[in-house]
């Protein structure tokens, strides 16, 4: 399984609309991959809030009317904020049966206004059980990074470490939502407490955009980046039925999994794109996916090793928390980054290395995704 | 409005700038006449439609394409639209594209006449401001034969500069400004460019194009944002009024406007 192609928008506060946004993906993606709009045989779009806040559903059709006349089968694909690795993994389920599939995620958030946004995210919590006792997403985050902190002794400064880091990552990345603005430590110090102990410099944005690629079973060109596993976990919607919300039985799997598949330890990655909706998430994930071991997280950001200089880094387009967030483009910004990393052309943001990694996740952490790309 | 590429004969209604098939810049195509080819009359209510019974109706413009058009006004099948009647008044929906509502408001607007020669101020006031009307506004006037060099952009206070800077204004290619006193002599046409809700004083001696647009966000009850146009500030600032007094209308298109003006002419 090969990707064949990628394009993205920029991620932020966008004029343009969702088929707008889809459009310029897509376009970019076929440009990318050298190949014909005709050459196409299925797509699948990840989108989360598009029905629920907008009243715009059946993105599939809408991707289908981008293509005049090509009447493809198309599947819109919903998984939270894990949307887009889902429905890539959902495509390269059905490249048996269709030889080149285009995926695509789109979002847009950023016109709702912030009790809107945080009602439509908040939907990927437990309706009754969840949603009705006011948990909001950052404060899931917070309860979760609460715990993290106390049983790791990770202090506000490491967190303060991944966010200062992932920023830098986005002024050297012009596609991301914070390219161009520089972020100090008393910046995100001085910055609002969002759901204690979490700032607003720990949470990802939201955000504008959209994203697609296009996967093969052939490989057509050198440019094509091989696919050596894509795997999916699932876990409990409702956060207070772990015993231990610090570190998420799924996130476990789909990594085991993905490695067993690809057939490597989680020694061999080189680097990773890492679900850092709040920056403690970035840490605990790091340890669910056999990156560090458990509880080692902290020591890998302050020695600097997942900077891009490090030697395991993470991150590299910024993340979520500052290439962006528009949920059901997320993951496949992440496979965007992995494959331009892996063809040696992200030029400032270069890092070194043959597989990447990337794991994203929906509610916390009811779906998760990880995919794991050969150069 | 809807986009063409003439090469593939593809046709697309999003703002689309290059055919995804041949790669060539597509044409944007905005028909003036419009027949109902079918039409329903709804009498169910539902949100943003509470107002019943209205009427959908199915036109075909002169290049036999197909549009949508709610109306509370009864067309009989084959009706032509009167959609180019002149006015005091004009209102648009503002929908994927801003130029298309531009350019029905201003083509729909008594008195507006630009050429090569106007010189034109155009004053923004920066409360909700969106940037991508400021943005077809000029790509609009350039479409019309004015020249760019003969436009100036202008805002009131120096703290709006920032803003400017960030909406990345220098990709327009026009000057860009502090409006001074000598601005407003000289210039054939000024226009102000404002959101409804700005609650801006404009200058009553000098003679402006108002264009107040609506977002989702403003307190007017409608289901698209709109652009309202017109030469007489107290005449459109009524319209605005008697829209957000109708209590019982729930959704204002374009039609409602025309009502609403009506009355108000008497």
């Amino acid at each position: 399984m090969y990707i064949l192609g990628i394009g993205r928008t920029k991620f932020g506060v966008l004029p343009e609309s969702i088929p707008e946004m889809m459009y310029e993906s897509i376009y970019k993606a076929l440009d990318d991959a050298n190949m014909d709009v005709k050459e196409l045989d299925a797509i699948f779009v990840s989108n989360f809030i598009g029905d629920s806040s907008y009243n715009q559903a059946h993105l599939s059709s809408i991707a289908s009317t981008l293509l005049p006349d090509t009447n493809l089968p198309s599947f819109r694909v919903e998984a939270a904020c894990a949307g887009g690795g889902v429905a890539l993994h959902l495509g390269l389920n059905t490249l048996h049966k269709y030889k080149n599939v285009l995926v695509i995620g789109v979002e847009k958030m950023t016109d709702l206004g912030s009790m809107e946004s945080l009602r439509s995210v908040c939907s990927a919590t437990d309706l009754v059980l969840e949603q009705k006792e006011g948990l909001v997403f950052p404060a899931a985050g917070a309860l979760v990074s609460q715990l993290y902190m106390k049983k790791n002794n990770v202090t506000l400064k490491d967190l303060n470490l991944v966010a200062l880091k992932n920023h830098e990552n986005a002024n050297l990345n012009p596609y991301a939502h914070f390219y161009g603005k520089k972020v100090t430590e008393e910046i995100i110090n001085n910055s609002p407490i969002i759901c204690s102990p979490l700032r607003l410099f720990d949470c990802s944005p939201n955000s504008d955009g959209a994203a697609s690629v296009i996967i093969s079973n052939e490989k057509r060109n050198k440019r094509d980046i091989k696919i050596a596993a894509s795997e999916m976990a699932t876990g409990n919607i409702h956060l207070a039925i772990e015993n231990d919300i610090t570190n998420f039985p799924a996130t476990k799997i789909a990594g085991e999994k993905a490695y067993k598949a690809a057939g490597i330890t989680p020694k061999e990655i080189n680097f990773a794109e890492i679900h850092d909706g709040f920056t403690a998430m970035e840490m605990s994930s790091m340890e669910d996916l056999q990156l560090c071991k458990p509880g080692k997280a902290k020591e890998l950001i302050r020695n600097g090793i997942t900077k891009l200089n490090g030697k395991l880094p993470i991150n590299m387009d910024g993340g979520l928390k500052a290439n962006g967030h528009p949920i059901g483009a997320t993951g496949i910004a992440q496979i965007y980054e992995l494959v331009t990393q892996l063809r040696g052309e992200a030029k400032k943001r270069q890092v070194p290395g043959n597989i990447g990694l990337a794991y994203t996740f929906g509610a916390l952490v009811g779906s998760a995704s990880v995919h794991i790309l050969r150069g | 409005m809807y986009y063409k590429c003439e090469k593939c004969n593809k046709l697309w209604y999003y703002p689309i700038k290059n055919c995804i098939f041949c790669k060539e810049k597509i044409n944007r195509v905005i028909p003036k006449s419009f027949n109902v080819k079918a039409l329903t009359e709804v009498n169910s209510p539902s949100f943003g439609h509470k107002k019943v019974p209205y009427y959908v109706l199915l036109l075909e413009d002169e290049f036999g394409n197909t549009h949508i058009k709610k109306s509370y006004k009864k067309y009989g099948l084959g009706n032509e639209l009167d959609y180019n009647k002149k006015g005091k008044i004009s209102v648009s929906t503002i929908r994927y594209d801003p130029y298309e509502a531009i350019e029905r408001a201003t083509r729909l607007l008594d008195g507006f006449d630009i050429n090569n020669g106007t010189k034109i101020l155009i004053r923004i006031y920066l409360l909700n401001f969106k940037f991508s009307l400021l943005q077809s506004l000029v790509e609009f006037l350039a479409d019309n034969n004015t020249n760019k060099e003969n436009i100036i952009i202008t805002y009131d206070a120096e703290e709006e500069n920032r803003l400017l800077t960030k909406f990345n204004i220098d990709s327009l290619g026009i000057k860009t400004r502090k409006l001074g006193k000598e601005d407003l002599h000289g210039t054939n046409l000024i226009i102000n460019l404002a959101s409804v809700d700005s609650k801006k004083e404009f200058d009553g001696k000098a003679k402006a194009l108002h264009l107040l647009f609506s977002t989702n966000k403003n307190n007017i009850r409608n289901q698209h944002p709109m652009l309202f146009a017109s030469f007489n500030q107290k005449m459109l600032e009524d319209a605005l009024k008697k829209i957000n007094q109708d209590k019982e209308v729930d959704s204002i298109t374009g039609e409602e406007i025309e009502i609403i003006k009506d009355s108000l002419r008497a």
